[in-house]
């Protein structure tokens, strides 16, 4: 018996392997809906993991400047396809030059606002470590001060004393 | 027609006794199976029935994207595999290439029953150096994890010991490690789809359950295998020692340690003549913030701060017999919590050899060291300066703690990871070759 269900498992095996492997996703391999992504709160962040989503955002702004358009054109017909791709192409190419003017100004502005959060990013950066140096003097000089103030009361005590 | 779950429990059933009815129930079971819920469902029932029948032993994948490099967490993952070898079939998955030769010789481990296999990733080869990062991936970009989830479902077992969140799993029987929840729910995250939750601390846990809105369901300490051999004791000297990597932006503070040994020597000078601090870790090239540690000791050239970068095993092994004060800042004026030590293996190793810890009270250290009995914990370099003092004042209070520390020690070690892994994994094994429908995943 073991090696008649044993072959059968194994073809079985093949078979589903074979299914699984030429699955497009995740949702044909479990066969149900997921859930991909989950939105985040920025306020719930703190502040270094701000600092990373900022860098993150920023990265995608400047990835996305230019923002004249640059479609896929693709066509599913088998026979007239390709006909009405290159069509389509000649007609973007065409209007190219007058799309582009309408973008360039946008292209600019993009660039322009990019730059100036960059440098705000900078900026706060820079504040931040600032800050930073400072509460950490501030403790520094508050604990010295208090060493100081126990020192001097053990001598006056010491004077009281004598 | 019964439910589907209840067909597969009566296929088992028959199968485990070498029932010939097993045979033609088989297809239709596993069409029905796909029909339902996939293809991988169906191809997880035909794994399943080959472990229930007893042809072979489970399946065991265990997947860490940084496996190539030296860590805590991987030899966390290694150690594991180690324990697992005997009862599992069991694969090594990295993405760069490491060898068994590699890893045996790391982390001191046999795992001569394991092998690795390799999965290159392209998506981060054309990025950032080609290091795996898995900050570069957003909703923006395909998930380029979704190689190793396929992978994940030709094992029994899938362990992803990488943190990595973008793995959905599609194993029989999936654990995610958690030695930190360091990014928050977003992009690709399928860690509620692990059937089990191990965490390395209740740090860890507390954050996963904050961070995540998931409860953690097996805690395991890291392996800490730092005791002393009868021939490795040596006697103490006066030591401060410090063992942690220098991160690059510096998190582990060595540069506030400078500070604060200056100023412990500038309260007592007569009683830290004697003394030194050695700050010793593991640093990638090129550093800056070893270059700043480096112009730092230059501006003080009177201060005794020695420096001991990479250092072999041995030598490191030396070094904590000498010493006679450990001390650790890790997550000293850090707001986030990830900045915070999560668990602190340095800390166990320096307790496993007699070196008393002063450690940050915070994150896992509280869960290592109990303050008064085992070490001390400080919340500022104020309290770090007076329990230093206190116990170089103090050398009989210092041995005695020293030795309620090595005891405390001995709660951490490698025997004990490995004894808790075989108990879980025992079970679970147990579960997945008989014939019972299989726990469902804790409530999350």
């Amino acid at each position: 018996m073991d090696k008649h269900i044993k072959d059968e498992i194994a073809k079985l095996k093949e078979y589903f392997r074979v299914r699984k492997d030429s699955a497009a996703g995740l949702e044909e391999l479990t066969g149900g809906p997921i859930q991909h992504h989950f939105p985040v709160d920025l306020w719930q962040l703190s502040d270094s993991e701000l600092d990373g989503e900022m860098g993150k955002r920023l990265s995608f702004l400047n990835d996305d400047i230019d923002c004249r358009p640059t479609p896929d054109i693709t066509s599913h017909r088998r026979f007239i396809g390709p006909a009405i791709v290159w069509f389509k192409k000649l007609i973007f190419k065409i209007f190219r030059p007058y799309t582009n003017t309408l973008f360039v100004h946008q292209n600019r502005f993009n660039d322009q606002l990019v730059a100036f959060h960059l440098a705000t990013f900078i900026r706060l950066r820079r504040l931040e470590e600032k800050v930073r140096n400072l509460e950490r003097q501030e403790q520094e000089i508050k604990e010295q001060l208090e060493d100081l103030s126990g020192v001097q009361g053990s001598h006056t005590a010491k004077h009281e004393a004598d | 027609m019964k439910p589907i779950e209840a067909r597969i429990e009566n296929f088992f059933h028959v199968l485990g006794r070498r029932d010939p009815a097993a045979r033609s129930q088989i297809q239709p079971l596993a069409q029905a199976v796909a029909r339902k819920s996939g293809a991988q469902a169906a191809y997880n029932l035909l794994l399943r029935s080959e472990v229930v029948a007893g042809w072979r032993q489970p399946s065991l994948a265990l997947y860490d994207h940084t496996l190539h490099l030296i860590g805590g967490g991987e030899k966390y993952g290694c150690t594991m595999a180690a324990a697992l070898q005997d009862k599992f079939d069991v694969t090594l998955i990295a993405h760069r290439p490491v060898t068994l030769a590699n890893l045996m010789e790391w982390y001191d481990l046999d795992l001569s029953r394991c092998r690795v296999k390799i999965l290159p990733l392209d998506f981060f080869d054309k990025k950032d150096q080609g290091l795996i990062n898995p900050d570069l991936v957003s909703d923006r970009s395909e998930n380029p994890f979704l190689a190793v989830s396929r992978e994940s479902g030709n094992y029994d077992f899938f362990i992803n010991n990488s943190m990595l969140e973008m793995v959905f799993p599609l194993s029989n029987i999936s654990l995610f490690v958690c030695h930190f929840p360091e990014r928050r729910k977003g992009s690709y995250f399928y860690v509620q789809h692990y059937r089990h939750l191990i965490y390395n601390s209740r740090y860890t846990a507390e954050w996963i359950e904050k961070k995540w809105r998931l409860s953690p369901s097996h805690h395991i300490y890291p392996p800490v295998d730092m005791e002393p051999t009868v021939g490795q004791i040596l006697p103490k000297e006066n030591i401060i020692l410090s063992v942690a990597r220098f991160e690059s932006g510096g998190s582990k503070q060595q540069a506030e340690m400078i500070a604060a040994f200056a100023r412990l020597r500038a309260k007592a000078p007569r009683e830290m003549q004697s003394w030194k601090l050695i700050l010793c870790g593991g640093s990638a090239s090129p550093n800056p913030y070893l270059e700043k540690i480096r112009g730092l000791l230059k501006t003080q050239p009177n201060l005794p701060v020695e420096l001991k970068i990479n250092i072999p095993l041995n030598e490191l092994k030396k070094l904590y017999a000498r010493s006679a004060l450990f001390w650790h800042f890790c997550g000293l004026q850090q707001s986030n919590p990830a900045h915070v030590e999560h668990f602190g293996m340095s800390t166990v190793e320096a307790m496993q050899n007699q070196c008393l810890p002063i450690v940050f009270d915070g994150g896992g250290q509280r869960e290592i060291v109990e303050n008064g009995i085992s070490g001390y914990r400080f919340s500022n370099i104020r309290q770090l300066l007076d329990l230093t003092l206190q116990a170089i004042r103090d050398p009989g209070q210092r041995e005695r703690t020293s030795r309620a520390a090595q005891l405390r020690g001995g709660n951490f070690t490698r025997a004990i990871f490995t004894e808790k892994v075989r108990d879980l994994f025992g079970h679970l094994a147990e579960e997945y070759a008989s014939a019972a429908p299989l726990a469902a995943p804790a409530q999350r």
